[in-house]
């Protein structure tokens, strides 16, 4: 028996129910967490159902519903159950299946059962409806299975630091801690919605020290393989740790948002770094001669204009990303890419193509002139490699299409301003510059935390996110519990 | 043997991916085919008369003659990127329902109301969910999904 199942049997039954409508079947609501990926629907011969959506419901009490997760399934054939698979609705426990359908299509229905709600018109997806009850005795063919949610499955209380470290090191996370094979490793690297919509199962303590605890993963001193050091991209802190013996405390936010973690004055709107440096392959792969404006335009559409190399002012670039402090003017012809590549991954491309001395690495990380001002000659590939998929590149194998790996995976900014629907600077300030809230602890199930900072699109495409700011530190662990079932985004601006 | 058949009433977007439906028509050989080959009442080329009430479009539907006609056995979504090709779905669908799958599910949904089939079923068909990538927000999904349904409109495969 599958792990979740919802809903009545799909069957032949005696009767029926006819004309377009929502109807939400009361009987078997679910008995897990976790996703519906199979539906099972029998309509009436002769009576094939269009334009058909099935979701999962919230009964918010009474006869008050919103949708959890619903998919779009089209026709449903009458005359024999029709499968339904490889859908993917969220579910948890006490939820109702549902179904919508635009025409005069009938649905097996039996005289006997426990019942239905059901209302003339579509409610697939929606928040807070009523949905008055049709009976409290039919039962209707409509069924669904699914699989529970893997070790994820559990609130934490994290401080916002800690879930942005996690954030810059998913590889890491991905691959130490999650038994995932390649190709869904792959999808974690290329296209994090699709590891984040997936249930691992993996004991709680090791997301702990993993996801909630990164400073613990940073400070030690791993003995670790070639390929684990792909860890250094996303937590450069254990690289420089491993390889340069390099005091981590200054430099752990630094490579991500240079002078931010530092505690540094910065003179630069957060948004301008995040530009550049959540978009280093666009902007390292071509020259610009474009205002900033234009460069963001095209980060956020990267697959515009990339044929051409043209010149740019670096000055406008530069001035934000690695020295916020200096003024624009100046302007220079340099190719972006290999400022970039040296911004995000310093330590291992100046280490292994550029041999600097680790005193001068040093003063690169604080110093951006040392890096703004050379020209490196360093092919191409060598720098995508490392920079988006380090393992890969260490190792001197790269079969990743750079396009895919660009909007997959470096182009958050994009998502983020889609789902929270708020100035991109206020984004900035909780996504991915947690200094300057670090003195805020959140309180968001895991899953959540990866929607609001990877997958974005999640929230685009009908799911919410809940974010609660307390006082306290780090409380442990604790199961999730039903107030969160219904996550909403209270931070700031979000909705 | 099967015919897969894309069908664009399915296709669609869900949480930033495209998704287009499949279905899997058994040919006679198959376990499954007797289960799906139904009688259905035939449409006569006036159309179905308006302004009924249920009750006497039911009396006209139960009226008219019957003929058998094979539904689909089964109706699988994938995950596809948005410049997928004909040749490349083709290609796709067929390794999705390759010989061994086919056979499997021929098995499984032939007696889908035993619990360990229905299992079965989940466990066979989850991984093949597709490898599409996500979309940009921006995109425009309505044409997008009209886009594809005209590109893979009509789509038959030969699987199993």
């Amino acid at each position: 028996m599958a792990d979740i199942d919802i809903g009545s049997a799909a069957i032949g039954r005696t009767a029926f129910i006819q004309g377009a409508r929502t109807l939400i079947e009361t009987a078997n609501p679910a008995n897990g967490d976790g996703e519906i990926s199979k539906v099972e629907i029998f309509a009436v011969s002769g009576y094939n159902l269009t334009g058909c959506k099935v979701a999962t419901f919230i009964n918010e009490g009474g006869t008050t519903f919103s949708t959890r997760g619903y998919e779009t399934i089209g026709g449903v054939t009458g005359g024999s159950k029709q499968t339904f698979t490889g859908l993917e609705m969220a579910v948890q426990t006490g939820d109702y299946l549902g179904i919508y359908w635009s025409n005069r299509g009938r649905l097996e229905q039996d005289v006997y059962g426990e019942g239905y709600w059901s209302v003339t018109s579509d409610k697939i997806p929606c928040e807070s409806q009523t949905i008055g009850l049709g009976s409290d005795y039919k039962a209707t063919s409509i069924y669904g299975e699914g699989e529970l949610a893997g070790g994820v499955n559990v609130e934490v209380e994290v401080p916002l630091a800690e879930i942005t470290s996690a954030v810059n090191a998913p590889t890491m996370l991905l691959d130490r801690k999650f038994p995932v094979p390649l190709v869904a490793l792959d999808c974690a690297v290329n296209a994090p919605t699709m590891v984040l919509d997936r249930k691992f199962s993996v004991p709680l303590a090791e997301i702990s020290s993993a996801v909630h605890a990164p400073t613990m993963v940073r400070d030690r001193v791993f003995d670790v393989p070639l390929a684990e050091i792909s860890t250094a991209v996303n937590a450069p802190s254990l690289v420089l740790d491993r390889i340069f013996g390099v005091p981590l405390s200054a430099i752990d936010c630094a490579v991500f948002v240079p002078g931010v973690g530092l505690g540094a004055e910065i003179a630069v709107p957060l948004a301008g770094i995040d530009i550049v440096a959540f978009a280093p392959t666009l902007v390292r792969d071509r020259i610009f001669a474009i205002p900033l404006s234009e460069i963001a335009v095209a980060v956020f559409a990267p697959t515009v204009g990339l044929s051409s190399i043209i010149i740019v002012p670096l000055s406008e670039i530069t001035a934000q990303v690695f020295a916020p402090d200096l003024s624009l003017g100046a302007t220079v012809t340099v190719p972006l890419s290999e400022i970039t590549a040296a911004v995000f991954v310093p330590t291992l491309i100046r280490d292994s193509v550029f041999a600097v001395p680790v005193v001068n690495i040093d003063a690169a990380l604080f110093t951006p002139t040392f890096i703004r001002d050379r020209i490196f000659s360093i092919p191409l590939a060598s720098i995508d490699a490392a920079v988006f998929a380090p393992d890969i590149s260490l190792g001197i194998n790269l079969s990743i299409p750079l396009a895919e790996i660009d909007v997959a995976a470096l182009v958050p900014a994009l998502l983020r301003d889609c789902i929270f629907s708020i100035p991109l600077a206020d984004i900035d300030l909780e996504a991915f510059a947690p200094a300057f809230i670090a003195d805020a602890t959140i309180i968001v199930p895991l899953s959540e935390i990866a929607v609001a900072v990877f997958a974005p699109t999640l929230d685009i495409w009908g799911r919410r996110l809940r974010v609660r700011v307390i006082t306290s530190q780090y409380r442990g662990v604790q199961p999730i519990t039903s107030q969160y079932r219904k996550v909403k985004a209270i931070t700031g601006g979000a909705h | 043997m099967a015919t897969a058949k894309f069908n664009e009433t399915g296709t669609h977007i869900q949480h930033g991916f495209l998704k287009i439906r499949i279905d899997l028509y058994p040919d006679v050989s198959s376990k499954t085919h007797k289960l799906h080959y139904v009688d259905k009442p035939i449409i006569p080329e006036s159309g179905i008369p308006k302004r009924l009430t249920d009750e006497e479009f039911q009396a006209w539907l139960e009226g008219l003659p019957t003929e058998k006609e094979l539904n689909p056995c089964l109706c699988h979504f994938i995950k596809i990127d948005t410049t997928a090709t004909r040749p490349a779905l083709e290609a796709e669908i067929k390794g999705t329902f390759d010989k061994p799958t086919f056979r499997q599910l021929d098995d499984l949904l032939s007696d889908i109301d035993k619990p360990e089939k229905r299992l079965r079923l989940g466990q066979l068909m989850k991984p093949k969910a597709g490898r599409g990538k996500v979309i940009p927000y921006s995109t425009d999904a309505k044409k997008l999904v009209k886009k594809v349904n005209t590109r893979f409109g009509g789509l038959e495969v030969e699987v199993g």
